[in-house]
């Protein structure tokens, strides 16, 4: 083979490999956007739940239906929350670096939510909870 | 009832957590922390059973200190 035919092979290998660098690199950045819109979603719900939870629950007298779809509501937060922490792994910290999003945040986020759960669906009697209140606050267990 | 200064202090970190911006969270979660650990140890109780009996006192006392529902710093 002519020496010019092996240098034009191997030129096209090479513009091959960049064009699928390319198309990787799109892919990637695509993947990492599908991920950010899921993540700016999650903390959207999580801000409204946030407003509804403070006038329902903690400023106002929740009834058993507040418990009930309070619950759900985390559930399904926490749930989301812990998928985005797992597919934040997939990404290099640079790759949120220009959205100011770290792993470490979505984290927080989410432990911020099971410390809601621990607070208003706990598994403590009446009776535990009053005995706790009273070590507390003073007066009658 | 009278709030024990480590009780209160629970809920101001409670309430820094709940309305930092994103960026700020893990430190306020962090202080939380710091703030249950504190109050469980002075009343002998574990953190899981503090937070459960305090809960319901959050929102009293962001009453009685009249904290503004959305700060500033709203994320």
């Amino acid at each position: 083979m002519k020496e010019s035919v092996r240098e034009d092979i191997r030129t096209t290998a090479e513009h091959w490999e960049w064009v699928r660098g390319l198309i990787r690199d799109i892919e990637r950045e695509e993947k990492r956007d599908e991920f950010l819109k899921l993540l700016f979603q999650w903390d959207l719900a999580v801000r409204e739940f946030r407003k509804v939870e403070l006038t329902a629950m903690v400023l106002g007298q929740p009834n058993e239906k507040d418990f009930h779809f309070h619950s759900i509501c985390l559930h399904s937060l926490l749930a989301l929350g812990h998928s985005l922490i797992l597919m934040a792994e997939a990404f290099e910290p640079k790759e949120f670096a220009h959205c100011q999003v770290e792993h470490g945040h979505i984290a927080a986020y989410v432990e911020e939510l099971e410390q809601s759960f621990r607070e208003w669906h706990h598994g403590f009697t009446d009776h535990e909870i009053a005995e706790t209140k009273a070590k507390i606050f003073g007066g009658p267990s | 009832m009278a709030r024990p200064k480590s009780i209160a202090a629970i809920h101001e970190a409670k309430y820094e957590l709940r309305f930092c911006n994103g960026a700020e969270k893990a430190q306020r979660l962090k202080d939380y922390k710091s703030a249950l650990a504190v109050a469980a140890k002075e009343f002998g109780v574990s953190e899981a059973m503090l937070e459960a009996t305090v809960a319901r006192d959050f929102g009293v006392w962001m009453k009685q200190e009249k904290m503004p529902k959305l700060p500033d710093q709203n994320r």
